[in-house]
């Protein structure tokens, strides 16, 4: 008989409880929230319980509807969805964008990656980790407008195998990726001031290049990655133009993730000194 | 507002004696030498540059197109005649992604 085992999975003073009995389950939301488990924070904002169901799971407590005969997969989508979900509406007060992160040393600012699924973010943030620069995150972004400063989310990075050439819509949405698997002293636990905006680009036998954008677009890229624009409206617009205009914004376009993250590296190196890698 | 409405809409023929005026509740929020116009309404940000920004400025409702393009031209030493075509299609413009009212 299986027992049924509980995760907590943190972010600041806050948990989110994830039980099941199913052992694919827990092993695949350990792998998941690797960095960012641990006993029950102060606040507990809700428990995710995944059952059994037909020929797959189901999911009660998820702040969306969760269909049941869910495969281990999707359902392990859905529980990444919907703790990140629940830590979004528990903190209105952060602005949160679709996006990764990266600090430039252990005590580094941040370099931040917004855009949307299949850019290439997790791609640049691995390897830029690869080569010492400490994780916050791959995917989530959470920004505290008033401090300027963005807050580690290190869920565990997951990259896809890019199939070489442009992949479609429904693509990004069906094929797993692969965890990447960072040592800890990688992970950041503090928040960081941001000290540059990079918007990737993947596109495959494309030339590597890295373009300078004035604050205007690239206000506008960050107000499309913002997740809890409809809550905050004219103050993530005030927040969005105060950061365009204070810190450098870069597209980067690249088809080799390596050589990215190098441009990358290198952009900021030249183009700023506040950004030591 | 789709690209075909934008496009239609700054095919409009505008007259020299229209007042447009800024539609209302649009926000400016300075960028340097650019600015973003957040209209509530439609909940969407538009970046502009700094001719579209004097012009949509300029219309005030108390000044006519003719005048806006006037008051452009003293500003860059060049007559209005000049400069009517690009106020027009300024205008035009900016009426299509719902910033002005120029009818």
């Amino acid at each position: 008989m299986n027992v049924a085992e509980t995760l907590y999975v943190s972010f600041g003073d806050q948990s989110v409880a994830v039980t099941s009995q199913a052992r694919a389950i827990v092993a695949g939301t350990r792998d998941i929230f690797r960095w960012m488990l641990g006993p029950p924070a102060r606040h507990l904002l809700g428990e995710l319980v995944v059952v059994p169901h037909g020929a797959g799971y189901l999911m009660h407590g998820s702040p969306d509807s969760s269909p049941g005969d869910r495969s281990v997969s999707a359902m392990l989508r859905c529980i990444r969805y919907s703790t990140i979900r629940l830590f979004l509406d528990a903190r209105p007060d952060l602005i949160w964008f679709h996006g990764g992160a990266a600090a430039a040393g252990k005590d580094g600012d941040a370099v931040v990656f917004p855009g949307e699924r299949g850019r290439g973010k997790s791609t640049l943030v691995t390897t830029l980790c690869a080569d010492g620069w400490g994780y916050l995150s791959d995917d989530v972004l959470p920004v505290d407008p008033s401090s300027g400063q963005v807050f580690p989310f290190p869920q565990t990075p997951a990259v896809r195998t890019h199939p070489g050439t442009e992949m479609p819509q429904e693509w990004l949405w069906t094929t797993r990726k692969r965890d990447v698997r960072l040592p800890g002293t990688r992970i950041v636990r503090s928040p960081r001031p941001i000290a540059a905006i990079v918007f990737p680009h993947y596109q495959p036998g494309a030339d590597d290049a890295v373009v300078g954008l004035t604050p205007a677009p690239a206000a506008l890229e960050l107000l499309a990655s913002c997740w809890n624009f409809h809550e905050h409206q004219e103050h993530a617009l005030q927040h969005v133009s105060e950061l365009a205009v204070r810190v450098p914004a870069y597209r980067i376009t690249y088809s080799d993730g390596v050589i990215g993250g190098r441009c990358v590296a290198d952009a900021l190196k030249v183009e700023r000194g506040r950004v030591r890698a | 507002m789709s690209r075909d409405s934008a496009t239609r809409s700054s095919r409009m023929v505008l007259s020299d004696h229209v007042r447009p005026t800024r539609s209302r509740g649009v926000r400016a929020y300075r960028l340097g030498d650019e600015t973003l116009l957040y209209a509530p309404a439609s909940q969407t940000a538009h970046a502009v540059n700094a001719p579209a920004m004097a012009i949509w400025e300029l219309s005030d409702g108390s000044r006519s197109v003719w005048q806006i393009a006037e008051e452009l031209g003293r500003w860059v030493d060049r007559p209005a005649a000049e400069l009517l075509a690009d106020v027009k299609h300024g205008i035009s413009q900016l009426t299509a992604l719902g910033l002005l009212h120029a009818s």
